[in-house]
């Protein structure tokens, strides 16, 4: 089932980290499917306001790294690469599959329009600066990253 | 103890950070006690220490009056390393490979746009014809591969052969508007993707188009050769090379990942990764940084043509009536190859300046004709309710800096800290009552890009300038402002 962005409670799913120019985000998961699915809420939750979006279209995107941190920045890059070039936004997503080192989503949602999407910040990109995953005491996922703004 | 504290003043406003651990050279800062204070409580002068670790620095590893925190190099960086055995790093260029700005000169004056309508007029032409924002496209038509690869090359020149522009202008800009050794070939498929309908575009954040008054002139014989005289409208442009340079920059930082271990450097930060220059992936990384500076240069040279236009279109004006000019260009995040005098000895340097501008003194073979008895201008842009400062390059900065002086205020706010203290407010309002009148396309720019989330850009232009290395010629006051 397709997660919707403006249905997910956000406080759980990311948290805004003090930086002094960028935007600096510390992410939350039971599991890694939903680590990597919130890291896609908190990309699209910068770029736009996420309430207008339409879930018309479907794009897949695919992120592989050597242990989840990587996997989450390559997957969010590469959500970001679709939005550059496509001009693709998601409104929600479905995590086909998570491991360390691989992940597939399914983005739902539609193409950009300045008339209709109220705009917010433009991503530069998804930095290694601050990219940690890890897992807490209680077996949930935890990561951090920095959006160059 | 911090590093700030081992921190030993040397003059009015140098400040060495003496070599300790693995650092092959010192490092030095341009500041007064107040920006010092400040460092207690950052961690760039940890990043100006790892900067110093790296093979082949020369000098030492200087910070600016504008330094803060950063990716690997603080912002408000400058290094040199050797060609011969040094070595170049992504991380000390940037994402935004050659962000920079451009000055235009007008022939109006304040008073041509103090009825506030007609100057209203002009802001939202400006607005309306200059895309910014996020996802911005559509200046002009979406470039065929063949013509970016051009553009690559070219630069701002590729710009003016298109009719953005006039060839007098590709004198008045850093490099002629386009570094050589530009290599589209090394340039990945996804960076081109990027490229192709972004070209003309401001892109969002810090990025601004202002017109301007010119309301301060300190040295009055620089600022007649630059063109520059008091209650003069100008236009500043600052902006990049847009998802071009920031997918340049992610691809290398990969690249040089493997480098870095291959070559077997120590790196204090992972971020610092980089290649000897000399080696194949230190040229493929200058051959794509150089394309992504041209796609810059020639972003800007395309921008300053739609504000031409639109100066024109909003005053129902023709081009004799406003005399649009182009002062001058500058890169402020980029690495360049430039002879430098060390120890008496004229060497290859690769100069890496991160949020820092070059200020090359006169008679200095880049500096255009036009100012070679000055030095050239340097453009230091503060936030949209300060001012900006028009500086000269000096023969101190050269021989102190490699050349090399601030860039802008830096933040001294984060963008959530400056919603939380906007909220209530109305920033448009506030800057309209101050005489700035402002366009944005995001919702939050306003509020986090408000004046008192930046350093204070008198204090940054008075230090450069007590350093000498570059002094103020003229203060411009913003009027209008577009935000992306």
């Amino acid at each position: 089932m397709v997660s919707r962005w403006a249905t997910l409670p956000r406080d759980e799913s990311f948290r805004e980290l003090d930086h002094p120019a960028d935007v600096f985000l510390e992410l939350r998961g039971r599991d890694l499917a939903e680590l990597y699915l919130n890291g896609l809420f908190g990309l699209y939750a910068q770029v736009i306001e996420l309430t207008g979006v339409r879930l018309e279209q479907i794009r897949p995107v695919h992120g592989s790294g050597d242990d989840p941190a990587g996997t989450l920045r390559s997957l969010l890059a590469e959500a970001l690469y679709l939005f550059e070039t496509e001009r693709f936004v998601a409104g929600g997503a479905v995590i086909d599959h998570a491991t360390e080192k691989s992940a597939g989503a399914s983005l739902w949602g539609e193409t950009f329009s300045p008339e209709k999407h109220e705009r917010l910040l433009e991503v530069k990109a998804v930095t290694y600066h601050q990219l940690k995953a890890w897992r807490t005491e209680s077996g949930e996922w935890r990561a951090t990253l920095i959006f160059d703004v | 103890m911090s590093l700030a504290d081992t921190l030993q003043r040397i003059d009015d406003v140098t400040w060495e950070l003496p070599r300790s651990g693995g650092m092959r050279v010192s490092g030095r800062i341009l500041a007064d006690e107040s920006i010092i204070e400040a460092l207690h409580t950052d961690q760039s002068l940890e990043q100006v220490a790892n900067v110093a670790h790296l093979p082949g620095i020369v000098g030492h590893s200087w910070a600016m009056p504008d330094v803060h925190y950063g990716y690997g190099f603080p912002i408000g960086g400058v290094a040199a390393f050797r060609v011969s055995d040094g070595v170049v790093s992504p991380g000390g260029v940037g994402y935004d490979i050659n962000c920079g700005v451009r000055l235009l000169a007008t022939s109006l004056t304040f008073a041509d746009l103090a009825d506030r309508d007609r100057r209203k007029k002009v802001v939202d032409q400006l607005f309306r014809d200059v895309p910014s924002g996020v996802g911005s496209s559509g200046a002009i038509r979406r470039l065929t591969r063949k013509e970016l690869a051009d553009l690559l090359v070219a630069g701002a020149g590729w710009a003016v052969e298109n009719g953005f522009g006039r060839p007098e202008h590709l004198v008045r800009a850093e490099s002629n508007g386009a570094l050589p050794g530009a290599d589209p070939e090394v340039v990945s498929d996804r960076a081109i993707e990027r490229g192709l309908g972004q070209v003309g575009t401001l892109g969002s954040g810090n990025h601004f188009l202002e017109l301007q008054v010119v309301d301060e002139i300190f040295d009055p014989p620089t600022a007649e050769v630059y063109g520059l005289h008091e209650g003069q409208i100008t236009i500043m442009i600052h902006c990049g090379s847009r998802g071009f340079g920031y997918q340049v920059c992610d691809d290398y930082l990969a690249v040089m990942a493997g480098a870095a271990k291959k070559y077997g450097f120590e790196l204090p930060d992972p971020q610092l990764v980089c290649a000897p220059v000399g080696s194949e992936e230190g040229r493929r990384y200058l051959g794509a940084m150089a394309a992504a500076a041209n796609y810059a240069w020639a972003n800007r040279q395309i921008i300053m043509d739609l504000a031409e236009r639109a100066l024109r279109h909003s005053l129902s004006a023709n081009s004799a009536d406003l005399d649009v000019r182009l002062v001058y260009d500058v890169a402020h995040n980029i690495a360049k190859i430039e002879e430098h005098e060390i120890e008496g000895r004229s060497i290859a340097l690769c100069v890496h300046r991160k949020g820092a501008t070059r200020a090359f003194p006169p008679n200095r073979p880049e500096v255009p004709e036009p100012y070679r008895d000055t030095g050239q201008p340097v453009l230091i842009p503060g936030d949209m309710g300060t001012a900006s400062f028009v500086c000269r390059g000096t023969q101190t900065a050269l021989a102190k800096t490699f050349g090399s002086t601030a860039h802008g205020a830096g933040r001294v706010m984060s963008r959530s800290k400056a919603l939380k203290s906007a909220r209530g407010r109305h920033i448009d309002r506030e800057l309209a009552e101050a005489g700035i009148l402002v366009r944005s396309q995001g919702k939050k720019t306003l509020a986090e890009e408000m004046p008192e989330a930046y350093k204070d850009i008198e204090r940054v232009a008075e230090i450069v300038d007590r350093a000498d290395v570059s002094p103020r010629v003229a203060r411009l006051r913003p009027i209008g402002v577009v935000k992306g």
